[in-house]
C-alpha cells in the first residue's frame, strides 16, 4: 500500500495490523516491523497505538520471520524485495535447499533453486558486503557480482560506490567493463583500477561527483573499447574543425554501422537560412566532412 | 554420436530410418506422442545445452524441408536454400548460435524422408538454379554414423543438373562418401579457423589438419570444395594466425578446386553472451568491440571489421586472385571497402555464386 493510501486507511478505520516490537533490557523497545505504520501514525498525530511486543528472550530467527511475514502479507513484495528478505533470513537457515523452501513458503516468500544458489554465494561473502546489502546501500544484483570477486577487487568497487554513489545502471556498467577488461588482459580488477588511476579521480578536489563518475566511465570505456573510443574522438575532432554554428547539427549513423548521416538545422528568417546554406556549401568541399562521410579512421 | 536417451515420436515409429537408427544405436528408445516429455526432461537438467547434445529425438519435420535462408533486409544475403533435416549438434563451439536458437536445444533428426524426397523432386522439376545446404541448423555430417543421410542426398543431387548441395562440416566423416557417384553436384565444405580458435572455442571438432586432409581426399575424388572463414574472430595476433591457415589451405588445395570461400566476422544475438560466459568461462571472444548491428545482432565495430576483412582478403588474393570470395551478411560499404566493388555490379551475390557453381559443378 502506498504511504498516502495507508495514511487514509489508518485515519478512517484505525490501525488494523499493529507493529511488532522487541523488548530490550531496561524496558526499551526496538521495532521489528511496521516502521511505515509507526511513522504514518506519528504524522496523523496519534499519541498511542497498539503494538505486539516480543519478550526479551525471543529468538532472532523467529523475529526475522515475523517481520518478513508481517510485511509480505501487508503488501506484495517485488522480486528484489523478496530476494532481499530471503537474504536477511538466510543466516538463520541451514544449508539444505528443502528447508529454505519449507521456511520461506509459509511466510509468503517464493524461492527457486537459482535464487538459493545466489543467496548462498552472498552468505559466504565478506561481512562488509553483507552489511551494505542489508542496509540497502548495494543492490542484491550488484552484491552478487561483487561476491564473486577477489577481496582486492571487491574493496575497490565498494570504495568507488561509497565515494561516488553511482546509479545502479552505472554500477553495473562499471562492474561489467572492469570485469571484461580484467578477462581480456588476464589481470585482477584491482590492477586494472590502479593502472587507470581511479583513486586519483575519486580524490580529485577539483571535480564534483558527476564529473568523477563520467571520468571513471570514460576511462573504463577507453580501455575496454579502444578502437571505438579512438574513432569517436577522431570523429568529434573532425566535427569541431567543421566549425558548424549551433543551428546545424550533424548526426552520424548509430555506432557508425549504417550509412545514413543526417543534418538537422533550425533557422529564423531568410538571413539565417542563407547563412545555413553557405555553411552547407562549405561542408561540401571540407576535407574533414569528406573524411567523416568516408568513416576513415586515420585523422589527417 | 554419444546418445544417452533416445525418444521416438509415435508418429515415426514405423519409418525405415527410425529402424536403422535404433539398430545402429542399439537402443530401443522411448516412444512419446509429442515433444513435451523430451523438452521437460531437458529443462529439468542443470545444464540443458550440454544435455541436449546427448538426447536424440526422432520425429517428423512438420514444416517445410526446403526454406530460404533467413537473411535480413539490410545486409546482403546469398539467398541460399536450407534443407532442414535436423537440429543441433554433438560438437560444442562456444560461438554456436544454436545454443540460444532452440528452446531448449535438442538433437532432432527428421526421419520422414519420403516427404523430404518429394519436396526435392518437386524443386528439381522447376529446373531452377539453386544452392541448397544442410549445415544451417546442425552440422551436415555428424549424423552419418547413425544414418547415411548425406550419401542419400549426394546420389539424389547427382541425378539432376540445376541445383547443388553444399555439405558443410567441422568433422571429417567423409570416407564413405568418397566413391559415391556425385556428378559434381555436391560441394564439400569446411569451416576454417585459426588453430587457437579451434583449440579453445571448438570443442570436439576435427583439427584443422584433419579438415584439410579430408578436403584433399574429397578433391581427389572429384568433389568441388568450398571453405568458410566464419566466424572470423578478432584477437591479438589474429591476422598472423589467419594468414597461417590461409597459407596452409593453399598449400593443400589449389584455388581451381574451390567453388567459393565465404568470410564472416563473429556476430551473435545478445542473449548468447550470457550463455557463452556461463558455458565457456575461459572464452574471451564475446569481449570484442561489438556494437548492435541493424539486424539486432552484435557485430564488431564496422571500421574495425573492414580493416580486418581487408587484411584477410589480401592474404587470400595473394594465393588465389580469382577464387570467388564473398561476405556472409555484410553491406555494400563493407564490400566496396574490402573488395573494391559491391555485389550488384555483378548482378548480385546470388548470381555471383550461381555462376561460380555453374562453372565448377556443371550446372545447366
Ligand atoms: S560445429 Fe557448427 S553446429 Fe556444431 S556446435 Fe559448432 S557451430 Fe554449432
Amino acid at each position: 500500500m502506498a504511504v498516502d493510501a495507508l495514511k487514509a486507511s489508518i485515519a478512517r478505520i484505525g490501525l488494523v495490523s499493529p507493529p511488532i516490537l522487541k523488548l530490550q533490557p531496561e524496558n526499551r523497545y526496538i521495532v521489528v516491523s511496521g516502521f511505515r505504520r509507526i511513522s504514518v501514525c506519528r504524522a496523523l498525530g496519534l499519541q498511542k497505538i497498539p503494538a505486539r511486543v516480543m519478550g526479551l528472550g525471543s529468538d532472532d530467527g523467529q523475529l526475522m520471520k515475523l517481520a518478513i511475514a508481517d510485511n509480505a502479507f501487508n503488501r506484495s513484495l517485488n522480486i528484489i524485495e523478496q530476494a532481499t528478505a530471503i537474504f536477511k533470513l538466510s543466516p538463520f537457515l541451514p544449508d539444505d535447499d528443502r528447508t529454505w523452501h519449507s521456511e520461506c513458503d509459509p511466510i509468503g516468500l517464493t524461492v527457486n533453486p537459482g535464487l538459493i544458489r545466489k543467496l548462498k554465494k552472498i552468505r559466504a561473502a565478506s561481512s562488509d558486503l553483507k552489511e551494505k546489502i542489508a542496509a540497502g546501500k548495494i543492490s542484491l544484483t550488484v552484491g552478487l557480482e561483487l561476491a564473486g570477486m577477489d577481496d582486492g577487487s571487491r574493496v575497490q568497487f565498494l570504495t568507488i560506490f561509497d565515494a561516488l554513489s553511482p546509479t545502479l545502471n552505472h554500477q553495473k556498467e562499471m562492474i561489467r567493463m572492469a570485469g571484461e577488461i580484467a578477462c581480456l588482459e588476464d589481470k585482477p580488477i584491482s590492477k586494472i583500477f590502479n593502472s587507470l588511476e581511479i583513486d586519483n579521480i575519486i580524490k580529485d578536489p577539483d571535480m564534483d561527483r558527476n564529473m568523477k563518475i563520467s571520468r571513471v566511465r570514460r576511462k573504463l570505456k577507453d580501455r575496454r573499447y579502444p578502437e571505438i573510443s579512438g574513432f569517436e574522438k577522431t570523429y568529434h575532432a573532425r566535427v569541431k574543425r567543421l566549425t558548424l554554428p549551433e543551428s546545424i547539427a550533424l548526426h552520424p549513423p548509430t555506432d557508425f554501422e549504417g550509412n545514413d548521416f543526417m543534418i538537422q538545422f533550425t533557422f529564423r528568417g531568410l538571413p539565417q537560412f542563407k547563412e545555413i546554406c553557405d555553411n552547407l556549401l562549405r561542408l561540401r568541399d571540407h576535407p574533414d566532412f569528406a573524411a567523416i562521410l568516408e568513416k576513415s579512421r586515420e585523422d589527417n | 554420436m554419444k546418445i544417452t536417451d533416445l525418444y521416438i515420436d509415435q508418429d515415426v515409429l514405423d519409418l525405415p530410418a527410425t529402424r536403422v537408427i535404433c539398430d545402429r544405436l542399439k537402443m530401443p528408445g522411448q516412444v512419446v506422442d509429442s515433444a513435451d516429455p523430451v523438452y521437460e526432461k531437458l529443462s529439468r537438467t542443470a545444464a540443458p545445452v550440454d544435455q541436449g547434445k546427448k538426447i536424440l529425438f526422432l520425429t517428423r519435420n512438420k514444416g517445410a524441408f526446403l526454406r530460404p535462408c533467413p537473411g535480413t533486409d539490410y545486409y546482403t544475403c546469398c539467398n541460399y536454400t536450407i534443407l532442414h533435416f535436423g537440429t543441433f549438434c554433438t560438437m560444442d563451439c562456444s560461438y554456436c548460435i544454436l545454443q540460444s536458437y532452440f528452446h531448449p536445444p535438442v538433437l532432432q533428426f527428421f526421419v520422414n524422408h519420403n516427404d523430404m524426397d518429394a519436396s526435392l523432386d518437386e524443386f528439381f522439376q522447376q529446373k531452377k538454379r539453386a544452392r541448397i545446404g544442410t549445415g544451417e541448423f546442425t552440422d551436415s555430417l555428424i549424423w552419418e554414423d547413425i544414418y547415411p543421410f548425406t550419401s542419400h542426398l549426394i546420389k539424389k543431387f547427382a541425378a539432376q543438373n540445376h541445383a547443388i548441395l553444399e555439405v558443410k562440416s567441422k568433422t571429417v566423416a567423409i570416407d564413405h562418401l568418397l566413391t559415391l557417384p556425385h556428378n559434381q553436384k555436391t560441394i564439400m565444405a569446411w569451416s576454417l579457423n585459426t588453430s587457437d580458435i579451434v583449440r579453445t572455442e571448438e570443442r570436439r571438432t576435427a583439427s584443422l589438419d584433419a579438415r584439410l586432409a579430408a578436403a584433399a581426399k574429397c578433391r581427389d575424388h572429384g568433389y568441388p570444395l568450398a571453405f568458410h572463414f566464419d566466424p572470423l574472430i578478432i584477437y591479438p595476433g589474429a591476422e598472423a594466425a589467419y594468414r597461417l591457415i590461409i597459407e596452409k589451405l593453399f598449400a593443400t588445395i589449389r584455388p581451381e578446386n574451390i567453388v567459393w570461400i565465404s568470410l564472416g566476422t563473429f556476430r551473435f544475438m545478445p542473449d548468447l553472451k550470457a550463455i557463452i560466459e556461463q558455458r565457456f568461462d575461459r572464452s574471451k571472444i564475446i569481449y570484442g568491440e561489438f556494437v548492435r548491428g541493424l539486424d539486432g545482432k552484435m557485430r564488431y565495430f564496422k571500421p574495425l571489421r573492414i580493416r580486418f576483412y581487408q587484411q584477410i582478403v589480401s592474404f587470400i588474393r595473394e594465393f588465389a586472385p580469382h577464387v570467388t570470395l564473398y561476405f556472409c551478411m555484410e553491406d555494400d560499404e563493407v564490400w566496396e571497402k574490402s573488395f573494391g566493388f559491391a555485389p550488384h555490379q555483378y548482378g548480385g551475390l546470388p548470381m555471383m555464386l550461381d555462376q561460380s557453381a555453374a562453372r565448377h559443378c556443371g550446372l545447366l
